[in-house]
C-alpha cells in the first residue's frame, strides 16, 4: 500500500482544458517554460474552431485526441505517451485496461510527473491527477475549478458521462527550432481552416464552422448552453491566437506577416470576446438564453471574412518564406 | 370515449332540431362551458361538420342536413400519441407547426392551456414511447407507482415496480427518474427501453435522497460512476427518512452512507441537529476540516 501526492500542482487555468492541463504539468515539472499564447499557437490548438451543427458544447473537444494531442505536443518538442480507450457497453477487458492505466499513472506520479486524464471530476473536461492513495483507492485530482475537487475513485477511472479512458503522460522534452515550429503551426492552422470534413457530417471545422454556427443561429436546433460555452472557449483561443500571430510577426526571421493581418487577428479576438460577453457562459447548471441571434449571425459573418483574409495572408507568408 | 359520446349526443340533438347550445351541452354532461365549446369546435374543424350557431334558435344547427358523423374512433393510445405530438409541434414557432399543434391538441381532446404548460423539447418520438410517456406522466400526477417491463443497458429484461418522480430529456432521448423497488435505489430509466407499462394502484414511495434539481433537460450528468462511501457516527440515532443520502448499512449510531459529492454531503451534515464525526475516508475528513477552517477564518475577519 503506497501513496504519493505532488503538492503544488496548479488547477487547469485555460478554457481549453487540454492545453490548460499541459500548461499545469509543464509548470510543475519545469519541463518547458512557455507562455499561454505560444503554447496555444505553436501547438496549433489556438487555430482549432470546431462546431456542431446545433452549437452544442461538444465542438471544442470533438477530434481525434490521441493523434492530435501527440502531434501538437511533438510540434513543440514534447514527447508524450497516450492511452485512449472508449468504454463500449459490454466491453470485456475494460477492467484490465483500467488496472494497466492505474499502474501507468502511479509510475508517473512516483516520477514526479502529474498525469493528464479525461474528466477526473464531474466536469466533462480534461484535468490532472496529482497523487494517489492505495489505501483509500483514490487519485487526487485538479480540474478547471478553483477548489480541489473530490478525489477520483480507482474504480471510476475512465468512467464518466463521456466514457473515455484517456491517460496522457508527458515524458520528456527537446528543443525545436523556432522557425520550424512557427511554420508547422501555421501549416496546421491553414489546413484546419480549409478542412471540408471533420469527424462526422454534424461537425464542421474552421471556415465551415462559421457557416454552421450562422445557420444554427436561425434554426430550431440551436443549443443556447453549448453556444455560450463554445464562445467562451473560442474567445480565449482567438485571443491567444492573435497574441501568437503578433509574437510570430516580431520573432520570425523567415515568415513575414503583414501588420494588417495582425490587426485583423486582434479584431477577430475582440469580436469573439464581445460575443462571449453578450452570451455569457454561466457554468454547468445554468443557461443564458441567447437573444439578438440575427445580429450575432451578421457579426460572425464579418469575423469569418476577416479570418478568411488572415488565413490567405498567412498562406502567402509561408509561401514567400520558402 | 367521453367526448365521442358527447359528440354523438350533440349530433343527435341537432338532427332532432333541439338546437343544443353551450349551456345545454355543459349541463347535460356536467362539463365546463369551455369544454362544451371545444366539442363544437372539434365537430366543426376536425370532423368537418357544417355546424353553425343560429341566433334565431339560440342553438347550433347543421347548414347541410345531409351531414353524417364520420365513423372513426380515436383510441386512448392514439390520443396519447396525438397529445405528445401537439406538445412537440407547439415548440416550433412556425405558423404551420402551431396549426398542427392545435389540430393534434383538439384531436386528442387535450386542453391547449395544459399543453402550453408542459415543457418538452422537440424531437422524433415513436407512438410506443408516447404511450409510455403518457403512462409515466399519469403515475406521477396521480402519485402512484408503475409496473413495467424494462431492458437494461446490458440487454437484460426485468419486470420492475417503480415510484416515478420526473421525466426529463438528455440529447435525443427521454428518461425518467424514479425509485426502483427491485433495486431499492434511485434509478434513471430510458423511456424507449421500457416495454409494457401500467399505473399500479399503490401510493408512490418518497425516496429521501431524490433531488429533482439533479434531473433537468439536457443538463443531467448521470451518475454513471460508483458513489463514494463514508462512515459517519452521529451522537444520536437518526431517522433514515431524514437522511438525504442512501444509507447502505448501520451499526448503532454509525451509518455507512453513499454520496456523489462531498459538497452536497458536508452541506447536509451542517444542517443536521445531531453532532457527528466522520470515521472514514480520510480525504473526506480533510475536506471537512478545510471547510471549517475556511468558515472560521472568514469569521475571524478574512475577506469572503
Amino acid at each position: 500500500m503506497s501513496s504519493k501526492v505532488l503538492e503544488g500542482v496548479k488547477r487547469v487555468g485555460l478554457w481549453n482544458s487540454f492545453m490548460g492541463s499541459v500548461k499545469a504539468v509543464l509548470e510543475y515539472t519545469n519541463m518547458k517554460n512557455i507562455e499561454d499564447c505560444m503554447l496555444m499557437g505553436s501547438t496549433g490548438m489556438a487555430f482549432r474552431f470546431v462546431m456542431k451543427n446545433n452549437c452544442d458544447a461538444s465542438g471544442p473537444t470533438v477530434y481525434d485526441w490521441a493523434s492530435e494531442h501527440f502531434t501538437m505536443l511533438d510540434r513543440i518538442g514534447i514527447f508524450s505517451e497516450i492511452t485512449l480507450l472508449f468504454r463500449e457497453q459490454g466491453m470485456n477487458t475494460f477492467k484490465l485496461a483500467q488496472v494497466s492505466a492505474m499502474e501507468k499513472i502511479k509510475k508517473a506520479i512516483d516520477n514526479d510527473i502529474p498525469v493528464i486524464i479525461w474528466a477526473p471530476s464531474s466536469v466533462m473536461e480534461f484535468g490532472i491527477i496529482s497523487g494517489y492513495d492505495d489505501e483509500q483507492r483514490v487519485f487526487f485530482v485538479r480540474d478547471v475549478g478553483e477548489d480541489e475537487p473530490d478525489p477520483l475513485l480507482y474504480d471510476n477511472l475512465g468512467i464518466s458521462m463521456i466514457p473515455y479512458l484517456y491517460v496522457h503522460v508527458l515524458e520528456s522534452c527537446i528543443d525545436v527550432a523556432q522557425e520550424k515550429m512557427f511554420r508547422s503551426s501555421l501549416v496546421y492552422g491553414i489546413k484546419e481552416w480549409n478542412k471540408k470534413f471533420h469527424v462526422s457530417s454534424s461537425y464542421t471545422c474552421g471556415n465551415a464552422a462559421y457557416q454552421s454556427t450562422i445557420d444554427a443561429l436561425s434554426s430550431e436546433r440551436f443549443n443556447d448552453f453549448g453556444f455560450c460555452y463554445c464562445m467562451a472557449v473560442y474567445a480565449q483561443s482567438k485571443e491567444l491566437l492573435a497574441e501568437y500571430i503578433k509574437e510570430l510577426s516580431i520573432r520570425s526571421k523567415e515568415i513575414k506577416i503583414p501588420s494588417k493581418t495582425v490587426e485583423y487577428c486582434m479584431d477577430i479576438s475582440d469580436g469573439f470576446r464581445e460575443i462571449s460577453m453578450r452570451t455569457p457562459f454561466l457554468g454547468p447548471k445554468k443557461v443564458h438564453k441567447v437573444d439578438c441571434k440575427k445580429e450575432l449571425a451578421l457579426y460572425l459573418k464579418q469575423l469569418r471574412e476577416k479570418e478568411e483574409y488572415v488565413m490567405k495572408s498567412l498562406e502567402k507568408a509561408i509561401g514567400s518564406a520558402n | 370515449m367521453g367526448n365521442f359520446h358527447r359528440i354523438q349526443w350533440i349530433d343527435g340533438a341537432i338532427k332532432e332540431k333541439r338546437y343544443p347550445c353551450i349551456k345545454t351541452i355543459s349541463e347535460q354532461f356536467e362539463i365546463s362551458d369551455r369544454q362544451a365549446y371545444r366539442d363544437i369546435e372539434y365537430m366543426k374543424y376536425s370532423l368537418g361538420a357544417p355546424i353553425e350557431y343560429s341566433a334565431k334558435e339560440k342553438g347550433y344547427l347543421y347548414t347541410d342536413s345531409t351531414f353524417t358523423l364520420p365513423s372513426f374512433f380515436i383510441s386512448e393510445e392514439e390520443k396519447a400519441a396525438l397529445k405528445f405530438l401537439s406538445v412537440q409541434y407547439s415548440k416550433i414557432k412556425e405558423e404551420s407547426s402551431q396549426n398542427l399543434a392545435r389540430l393534434f391538441s383538439r384531436l386528442s381532446g387535450q386542453d391547449d392551456e395544459i399543453i402550453s404548460q408542459i415543457s418538452i423539447p422537440f424531437y422524433q418520438f415513436s407512438v410506443g414511447n408516447a404511450k409510455n410517456f403518457s403512462t409515466v406522466q399519469s403515475a406521477i400526477s396521480q402519485d402512484k407507482k408503475l409496473d413495467m417491463s424494462y431492458v437494461n443497458y446490458q440487454g437484460i429484461f426485468q419486470q420492475r415496480t417503480v415510484s416515478p418522480y420526473k421525466i426529463f430529456k438528455n440529447g435525443d432521448r427521454y428518461y425518467f427518474v424514479g425509485y426502483c423497488h427491485l433495486k431499492q435505489d434511485l434509478r434513471v430509466f430510458r423511456l424507449d427501453r421500457a416495454g409494457s407499462m401500467a399505473v399500479r394502484e399503490e401510493k408512490r414511495y418518497k425516496c429521501p435522497y431524490y433531488d429533482p434539481e439533479k434531473y433537468v433537460d439536457d443538463m443531467t450528468y448521470f451518475e454513471y460512476i460508483r458513489p463514494y462511501k463514508c462512515t459517519i457516527e452521529f451522537c444520536e440515532e437518526m431517522d433514515e427518512q431524514n437522511i438525504k443520502f442512501k444509507v447502505t448499512s448501520r451499526n448503532g449510531k454509525r451509518y455507512v452512507i453513499e454520496f456523489f459529492s462531498s459538497h452536497d454531503l458536508l452541506g447536509w451534515l451542517f444542517t443536521v441537529s445531531s453532532k457527528f464525526k466522520i470515521i472514514e475516508p480520510v480525504w473526506l475528513k480533510e475536506k471537512l476540516k478545510q471547510k471549517i477552517k475556511k468558515i472560521y477564518s472568514m469569521n475571524e475577519g478574512e475577506p469572503l
